[in-house]
C-alpha cells in the first residue's frame, strides 16, 4: 500500500516521495548495476540513468505487477541499450564448451570477488551470463533481447562461466596456497 | 568445506540476495538532474502565462480604445450646441439663463467654485452624463426610429462644427490631464451640469410623455420645418448660426409652453427644445447628406454589433469507432479495444457575418489514442515481412510476430503453449496526433446573454505524430508507426454552442462536438470508421 501511495506522489513529481522510492529502491538495483557494468564507475552511471527513466515513465507502470520488477527490467534494459549502442554484440565462435563441475570451497570466495570477476568479463559474456543465471531469463528471451540467436547465447554462456570458474580456481588455490 | 558445485548455483546462491548501498552521492545527482527537467518543463510555462497576460493587457487595451472611441462620437451630439453658445457671447447665456433659472444658478456656483471644485465631482458628474447619454439614445429610438439617425447625421454634420468637436475633445483632454486652464475646465463643468440637468428628467419623465413628444412633433411639424430651414443654413454659415439657432430654439420653447404639458417644469421644456433642436435638423440631412449617412450609419451599426471574437478552447475528446473493426489489421477487428480519452486545445476565431450567421475556424491540437487487447506477442528469429503489413517496424519490433489470441489459441493446443501465450499477451495501443484546422458555420438560435446556436461544417486534419507501441502489464515498447494513415484527412462536424457573457465582450462557450472522420486511412482498415466527441470549453471575445 505505501509502495503505492508512494508512486502515486512519484506521478505528481513530489521530490520526497521519489527520494523515498531511490531509498527503497537503491540497493537492490545498484546490485543489478554492479552486476551489468564493467565497473564501480559505470555501475554507479547506470543507476542514475535508470532512476531518470523510472521517474520519467512511472506513469507507464500498471500497479498490476511488482513494481521492484519493474524497475528491475528497467535497469536492464537501459543497460542492454548502452551496449547495443555501444555495438559490443560482435559475432563470436558458437561452438559450446562441455560443461564441468566446480570443486571449490564456497566459502572462501567473497561476494565482491564474484562481483569483480563478473564485471570483468568480455560485455556480451557478462549480459548472457546475468541474464540467464542471475534474472532467470531463457535463451530464447535472452537471444531476443540481444539481437543474436540461441546459440550464441548459450555458448556465450559457456565461455563466461568457463571463464569465471578459471577464475575461481585461481583464487582459491592462491588463497589455499595462502592459508597454507 | 569443499564441495563439488555447479558454477551457477554457486553466483545463484551468492547473488540470491545480494545489495548493495550506492554511493551517497548518487541521489543528489539523481535529484538534481530531475530539477533540471523540471526546470525545463517550468519555461514554457511561464511562456504560456506571460502570453495570457499579454492577451489580457491587449484585449484591455482594446476595450478602453473602443469605449473611449465611442464617447468621443457621441459627446458632441449634446455639446455642440452649448459649446457654441457659450463661444457667442452674452446674449447666448442671457437665453440660456432663461431657459431655466436653476441652471444658472448652479452655472454661477460653478464658476465660483470652479477653482476650488474638485475634479472628482466633475468626473462624477460627467460619467453619469455617459449613462444619461446611452438612455437617451434609447429613448430617442423608442421615440422615433428616424431620430436615431439624426444623432449620426448631427454628428457628421460636421464641417461647420468640426472646430468647435476639436475644442470640445482639447477640453475633454485636458481636464482629464488635470489642467488647470480655467476656460476649458469651466466649460467642461458647465457641460456637464447642463448635461446632467438635460438628460437627469428625461429619463425618469419623458417615456410616459413619448406620446406627448409624439403630439407635440406633429403639432409643430410646421414650425419646425420652417426654422429648419433656418437653422441648417445658419449651421452652415457657421457664423451668424449660433444666435438663429438660439433664435429657432427661443420659438420652439415658446411654442412648446404653448402646448401647456411641460409649463410647470421648466427643465422638461428645455428637453423639449433639445429634443427638438435635434429633430430640426433631421429631415434637412436627411435630404442633403443622405449619401453620407447611409454608409456611415452603416458603419456605425457594424461597429456597434461585434463582427469578430477570438477564443481559446480545451477539450476531452472521446475517441471511438462506428463500426467494429481495427486499423491495424483485419484479424484485430473482433478485439476488445479500449478508446483512451484525451485532451484538445486550440484556439479559434469567428467572423458575424450576419446577426444569425457566423463563421469560425481556428486551430486545434488532438491526440487520440485506443488499445486492441489480447494481442499475442512473440519473438522470432528472423525478420518478419508478412505480419501486420500496416506497421512499419522499428528496429527493435522487427522480428516480433502479432497475432489476436483467439486465432493462436485455435492452432495451438496443449497447456504449456497456453501458458506462454498468457504470458505474451498484451496490447496494441495506437497513438496519433492531428493538427485540426476547423471551417464552421454557426446559427444562432438564442443571442443574449444567454446563447445557443448549432454549429454545422468540417475539419481538415494533419496528421502530426503516428505511433503504435506493445503494451503489457510491466512493458511498454513502440513497435512501429501505421503506414495506412493519410496525412490529411477531413472530418464532418455537426454540435451545439452554448455561450454565456459574464463581462462585457466575454463569454463563457461550451460546445459539445461529434466529429466523424472521412478517409482517415489510406488502406483498407476492416470498417474502422472513427469518430470523436469534444466537449470544447472556452472563452471567447468578441470585438
Amino acid at each position: 500500500m505505501i509502495i503505492e501511495q508512494l508512486i502515486h506522489e512519484c506521478r505528481n513529481n513530489n521530490t520526497k516521495a521519489q527520494e523515498q522510492v531511490y531509498r527503497l529502491l537503491a540497493p537492490k538495483l545498484f546490485s543489478v548495476c554492479l552486476k551489468y557494468s564493467r565497473n564501480y564507475e559505470e555501475a554507479q552511471d547506470n543507476l542514475q540513468e535508470s532512476f531518470l527513466i523510472i521517474f520519467d515513465k512511472i506513469n507507464q507502470f500498471k500497479n498490476s505487477g511488482s513494481f521492484e520488477g519493474w524497475a528491475k527490467r528497467i535497469v536492464i534494459n537501459h543497460v542492454l541499450q548502452q551496449y547495443r549502442k555501444q555495438n559490443v554484440f560482435e559475432i563470436v565462435s558458437e561452438k559450446i564448451p562441455a560443461e564441468e563441475e566446480l570443486d571449490i570451497d564456497d566459502t572462501s570466495v567473497s561476494l565482491e570477488f564474484l562481483t569483480k570477476i563478473i564485471q570483468e568479463l568480455p560485455d556480451r559474456y557478462r549480459l548472457v551470463f546475468n541474464l540467464y543465471v542471475l534474472d532467470g531469463y531463457s535463451h530464447k528471451e535472452i537471444s531476443e533481447m540481444l539481437g543474436i540467436n540461441i546459440g550464441t547465447s548459450k555458448s556465450n554462456l559457456a565461455r563466461a562461466k568457463a571463464i569465471l570458474k578459471t577464475k575461481i580456481e585461481v583464487n582459491s588455490s592462491f588463497g589455499a596456497k595462502k592459508s597454507k | 568445506m569443499k564441495e563439488n558445485k555447479n558454477i551457477e548455483r554457486l553466483f545463484q546462491e551468492k547473488f540470491k540476495d545480494f545489495e548493495a548501498l550506492p554511493p551517497q552521492d548518487s541521489w543528489d545527482i539523481i535529484a538534481s538532474r530531475l530539477h533540471k527537467k523540471k526546470k525545463k518543463r517550468i519555461v514554457p510555462i511561464w511562456f504560456q502565462l506571460s502570453g495570457i497576460a499579454a492577451s489580457i493587457l491587449l484585449v484591455g487595451g482594446l476595450i478602453l480604445n473602443f469605449t473611449t472611441q465611442n464617447e468621443t462620437e457621441q459627446i458632441p451630439v449634446f455639446e455642440n450646441t452649448i459649446v457654441n453658445s457659450k463661444e457667442i457671447n452674452n446674449n447666448e447665456i442671457d437665453s440660456k439663463t432663461k431657459f431655466s433659472t436653476d441652471e444658472s444658478l448652479i452655472y454661477d456656483s460653478a464658476e465660483k467654485n470652479n477653482e476650488k471644485n474638485s475634479l472628482k465631482s466633475a468626473q462624477q458628474n460627467y460619467n453619469k452624463s455617459k449613462i444619461y447619454k446611452e438612455n437617451l439614445l434609447n429613448k430617442q429610438n423608442k421615440i422615433n426610429s428616424g431620430r436615431k439617425n439624426t444623432i449620426i447625421t448631427y454628428n457628421k454634420l460636421g464641417n461647420g462644427f468640426d472646430a468647435n468637436q476639436k475644442e470640445f475633445v482639447k477640453g475633454k483632454d485636458n481636464f482629464n490631464k488635470k489642467s488647470s486652464s480655467k476656460v476649458n475646465s469651466e466649460n467642461v463643468f458647465v457641460e456637464n451640469l447642463e448635461k446632467n440637468k438635460s438628460k437627469e428628467k428625461p429619463k425618469n419623465k419623458s417615456n410616459n410623455y413619448n406620446s406627448d413628444f409624439e403630439k407635440l412633433f406633429d403639432n409643430y411639424k410646421e414650425v419646425i420645418i420652417s426654422v429648419n430651414k433656418e437653422t441648417f443654413d445658419a449651421f452652415l454659415e457657421n457664423k451668424s448660426s449660433n444666435t438663429t439657432v438660439i433664435v429657432a430654439n427661443d420659438s420652439i420653447t415658446r411654442q412648446t409652453n404653448n402646448t401647456k404639458i411641460f409649463v410647470s417644469n421648466e427643465i422638461i421644456t428645455q428637453d423639449s427644445t433639445l429634443v427638438a433642436e435635434v429633430s430640426s435638423e433631421t429631415n434637412p440631412l436627411e435630404k442633403l447628406l443622405k449619401e453620407k449617412e447611409v454608409g456611415k450609419n452603416e458603419d456605425d451599426k457594424e461597429e456597434k454589433r461585434s463582427k469578430w471574437a477570438i477564443s481559446t478552447n480545451a477539450s476531452p475528446v472521446y475517441f471511438n469507432s462506428l463500426a467494429e473493426g481495427s486499423s491495424i489489421d483485419e484479424q484485430f477487428n473482433s478485439n476488445r479495444k479500449n478508446y483512451s480519452t484525451t485532451l484538445s486545445i486550440g484556439l479559434a476565431g469567428s467572423y458575424a457575418i450576419n446577426d444569425k450567421l457566423s463563421i469560425n475556424t481556428g486551430v486545434n491540437s488532438i491526440n487520440l489514442s485506443y488499445n486492441t487487447n489480447d494481442v499475442v506477442f512473440e519473438y522470432r528469429m528472423w525478420e518478419e515481412n508478412n505480419n501486420i503489413p500496416t506497421i512499419s517496424r522499428n528496429a527493435n519490433a522487427s522480428n516480433m510476430v502479432f497475432s489476436s489470441k483467439k486465432g493462436t489459441l485455435n492452432e495451438i493446443s496443449g497447456d504449456v503453449e497456453n501458458v506462454i501465450i498468457d504470458n505474451n499477451i498484451g496490447a496494441l495501443k495506437q497513438y496519433i496526433s492531428y493538427i485540426e484546422v476547423p471551417l464552421e458555420l454557426s446559427y444562432k438560435l438564442i443571442d443574449k446573454k444567454f446563447g445557443v446556436e448549432i454549429i454545422g461544417g468540417m475539419s481538415t486534419l494533419f496528421l502530426n505524430q503516428n505511433n503504435i507501441s506493445l503494451v503489457t502489464n510491466d512493458l511498454v515498447m513502440e513497435v512501429g508507426r501505421a503506414n495506412n494513415l493519410n496525412n490529411i484527412h477531413f472530418s464532418s462536424n455537426v454540435g451545439l454552442g452554448f455561450k454565456y457573457t459574464f463581462w462585457k465582450s466575454f463569454n463563457a462557450n461550451f460546445q459539445p462536438m461529434f466529429k466523424y472522420q472521412i478517409n482517415t486511412f489510406n488502406q483498407n482498415s476492416s470498417n474502422f470508421t472513427p469518430y470523436f466527441i469534444g466537449l470544447y470549453s472556452g472563452i471567447s471575445f468578441s470585438f
